[in-house]
């Protein structure tokens, strides 16, 4: 894996007509809608790691012909592995594609059977070895589930009572592994999320929407070393209204190191 | 059909009591004088039934109807009539006057009641003031030459270039028909013991000018693109502008180019402006500065002809006016129509300056804008005229219309900064919208009657997107609402043709998603509304 400090890998993402979901490395990172095109270049650096490296899609749900085919918003699927330079905007259309993934059935096949799964698979050289690549496997058995819960509990403790390091001590390794990354180090990550929250819970304008472990589904992913937890309809469960009245979340990605449970991503 | 018969005339008063004579008259014998005063016999004056009827009525083909009737019914003390009306909800019912087309003579027939006065029944006839004197005619039965303005179409061709080409043309759209008015009067006095007397009866000829008309509009695509980018840093600055505009169809190509490049560190300039007209060289204009490493050099050149314009001859001869299949385009001059033409093009290129705008607000990141756009192509035939219904005693607005016409095509491709969320970040893609008529239609008074009405929306494409600088990344929640909108609508008759067409305002929901920070999920602007065009064109 090649993470010089000034570039950064991301993906390109282009979908149109396809209601699906994007991985690295079976980590989730973007969920696309059947009815809307959809545009993004999601950084992916910190789920990329030495060796063999897996981008996969996973189409839910496929929308119907067009009635008249609109050039400038044709139906498609494409995802494309790029590198580019930290902080600076890549032009749409001057990307420069490492590789990827692109579906285009034929207008007269089959219609697949959903979910169907499209992945490539490619290699990158020795680099670190992120935490959650040598975490524990995790069953969401009722044990385990009602730890991530309390787990989940204190992160929202920390978010309504403001409490900061509280938060931040439970993002250790995060901090620690993608500050790097993002050309910050862990010290000035920290210092600017706590601006951040500052800004945000103004006069103290900042509410919490209420941890509600029946609306809370834990998605395994990265072979079972990593918990997404969303709501039912796929919202962070971290997640509130901030002084300026914009929606605030904070989605986290949470593994077992050393026995503990901590936000890795 | 029933209206409140006429009452009959008063009494006349009971005589005064007879006065003495001094002279020695016999008590209650009157005098001379008192004789005189006693009330005077009325004979029976009046009429059971008036009918109107034209030189149409009862001729297979043109009417039906034999006549309009109006006739005095004494059991139920009102006054019926035959008329008919149309099924055609929108059709407004006829009742006070009878239609007909230019020329024509109506008959005016007046039958049964009790007989007549000497010189009644009389029939008073009021044609427009223009038309001539009022005129009495005596008798129960007339004909009645009836007419429409005499020279109306040359004299409002006359006005034609004084009120402009829209105006002009609008003034023969249905113009309002000369009003006739026929009054048939008798004395209304009946015998005992009918107590209704018909009396007098009002009723109006509306008559309407016979002329078919047809306009004819056939304009070829005419596609005008424009572009122009910028592209640099600051600071120790690079920068790179180019534009250019090209012109095609009709057989004439234009072209203009533009380009600015600055370099930093020993500061090359370099300018060049350049635009070409036509490729018979009809317009041509070329200017040209320059600095080049340290040496300074300035020159500029211009040549220019007086060439006609191939577009605006163009567009002059496709329009064509006729009258009952004579043609008098000539008549109409189409300078006015090819400036609106002009203008609405011109408007909807402005766009470019439009987006310049909001990309000069983030020069590091560069904008690159393209919009093309073709207005007016395709072809509209519309024939107008009134013609008399069959069925009944009015006249109708009669219209065919044939149209195939891009009001106006656009597609506008861009891609500039701007902040979002607290960051930089592009917006670009491109949206497209098209206002198009496409459909024929012929008047039906039974059915689709003179109040038809067709209204279209712009079809619309393209997409918008917005992606921020690497490492913390922005995604669109759901769809960024932008491009164009607007409605067509052709009113058939009158005619008239409307439309609007807008660049709606770009707005989105945006979650700039953090890896290390709290995530934003926020409402943002990218541009706001430009109203672009919205008039009434005929």
């Amino acid at each position: 894996m090649t993470i010089p400090v000034s570039t950064v890998d991301y993906l390109n993402v282009s979908i149109h007509g396809y209601a699906c979901e994007v991985f690295v490395n079976r980590a989730p990172i973007l969920r696309t809608p059947v009815d809307a095109p959809y545009t993004a270049i999601p950084s992916v650096s910190e789920w990329l790691v030495g060796g063999d490296n897996e981008i996969a899609v996973r189409i839910d749900a496929i929308a119907p012909p067009a009635a008249t085919a609109d050039p400038l918003s044709p139906r498609r699927l494409i995802v494309q592995r790029c590198v580019g330079p930290l902080g600076e905007i890549v032009p749409a259309g001057e990307d420069q594609p490492i590789d990827g993934l692109t579906y285009a059935p034929a207008p007269d096949d089959p219609t697949p059977t959903l979910p169907l799964r499209i992945a490539y698979e490619f290699r990158l050289p020795q680099g670190p070895t992120w935490a959650w690549q040598t975490a524990a496997r995790l069953s969401l058995d009722a044990a385990t589930t009602a730890e991530l819960l309390m787990f989940l509990d204190a992160l929202h403790a920390d978010l309504v009572f403001g409490d900061i390091p509280g938060l931040l001590s439970r993002q250790r390794i995060k901090f620690a592994e993608l500050a790097p990354l993002y050309g910050m180090t862990p010290a000035s990550a920290r210092a600017g999320l706590l601006q951040q929250f500052t800004e945000l819970s103004k006069d103290g304008a900042w509410t919490v929407e209420p941890l509600r472990p029946d609306d809370v589904v834990l998605h395994l992913c990265c072979d079972g070393r990593v918990v997404e937890p969303r709501t039912r309809d796929d919202r962070p469960v971290l997640r509130g209204q901030a002084a300026d009245g914009n929606a605030w979340s904070l989605p986290v990605f949470i593994s077992r190191v050393d026995g503990m449970f901590e936000v890795v991503r | 059909m029933t209206q409140r018969p006429a009452p009959r005339p008063a009494p006349r008063k009971t005589p005064p009591p007879a006065l003495k004579s001094k002279a020695g008259q016999p008590a209650n014998a009157p005098c001379a004088t008192c004789q005189k005063q006693q009330p005077r016999k009325v004979p029976p004056c009046d009429f059971d039934k008036l009918e109107f009827s034209c030189k149409h009525c009862g001729v297979p083909d043109k009417r039906e109807i034999a006549s309009v009737a109006f006739w005095l019914d004494q059991g139920r003390g009102k006054i019926m009539t035959n008329q008919k009306h149309s099924p055609n909800k929108r059709n407004p019912a006829v009742t006070d006057r009878f239609e007909v087309i230019d020329p024509d003579t109506i008959k005016v027939k007046a039958s049964g009641g009790p007989g007549y006065s000497p010189g009644h029944p009389a029939l008073t006839i009021q044609p427009p003031m223009s038309l001539g004197p009022v005129k009495v005619l005596r008798g129960p039965v007339h004909e009645v030459a009836v007419s429409y303005e005499p020279n109306w179409f040359k004299n409002r061709l006359a006005n034609v270039t004084r009120i402009g080409f829209f105006a002009g043309l609008r003034q023969f759209f249905f113009p309002p028909p000369a009003v006739w008015v026929f009054t048939m009067a008798a004395c209304g006095a009946r015998p005992a013991p009918q107590r209704k007397a018909f009396y007098s009866w009002k009723h109006k000829v509306a008559v309407y000018p016979p002329d078919i008309f047809k306009i004819g509009l056939s304009l070829p695509s005419v596609r005008k693109r424009e572009k122009a980018s910028s592209w640099g840093k600051e600071g120790k600055v690079r920068y790179d502008n180019t534009s250019s505009s090209d012109t095609r169809g009709l057989a004439r190509t234009s072209q203009s180019t533009k380009e600015e490049m600055r370099t930093s560190g020993n500061t090359e300039l370099y300018r060049r402006t350049e635009s070409v007209g036509n490729k018979h060289g009809t317009v041509t204009q070329t200017q040209q500065l320059g600095t080049i490493r340290g040496r300074d050099y300035s020159s500029d050149k211009y040549e220019a002809s007086d060439a006609p314009d191939g577009r605006a001859l163009a567009t002059a001869k496709s329009f064509t006016f006729t009258r009952n299949g004579k043609d008098w385009t000539q008549s109409f001059k189409a300078a006015e129509f090819i400036e609106f033409l002009m203008n609405l093009r011109k408007q909807i290129l402005g766009l470019i300056e439009f987006f310049k705008a909001l990309g000069n607000k983030m020069p590091k990141i560069g904008w690159t804008f393209s919009v093309e756009v073709e207005v007016f192509a395709g072809s509209l035939e519309y024939e107008w005229g009134y013609k008399e219904w069959p069925k009944n005693h009015t006249v109708y607005k009669y219209y065919k219309v044939e149209v195939a016409l891009t009001l106006v095509s656009a597609k506008a491709e861009i891609a500039f900064g701007l902040e979002l969320l607290s960051a930089k970040a592009q917006v670009y893609g491109a949206v497209t919208g098209e206002l198009k008529l496409t459909f024929s239609r012929e008047a039906n008074p039974d059915r689709t009657g003179p109040a038809g009405t067709v209204s279209v929306p712009p079809s619309v494409g393209g997409e918008i997107g917005v992606r921020g600088a690497l490492g913390d990344w922005v995604e669109v929640v759901g769809k960024i609402n932008a491009g164009f909108e607007g409605a067509a609508t052709m009113e058939l008759g009158p005619f008239s043709l409307k439309a609007n067409f807008d660049l709606a305002p770009g707005k989105g929901t945006f979650t700039a998603k953090s890896k290390l920070f709290f995530s934003v999920t926020k409402q943002a602007t990218l541009w706001e509304k430009r109203p672009i065009w919205a008039r009434t064109i005929l």
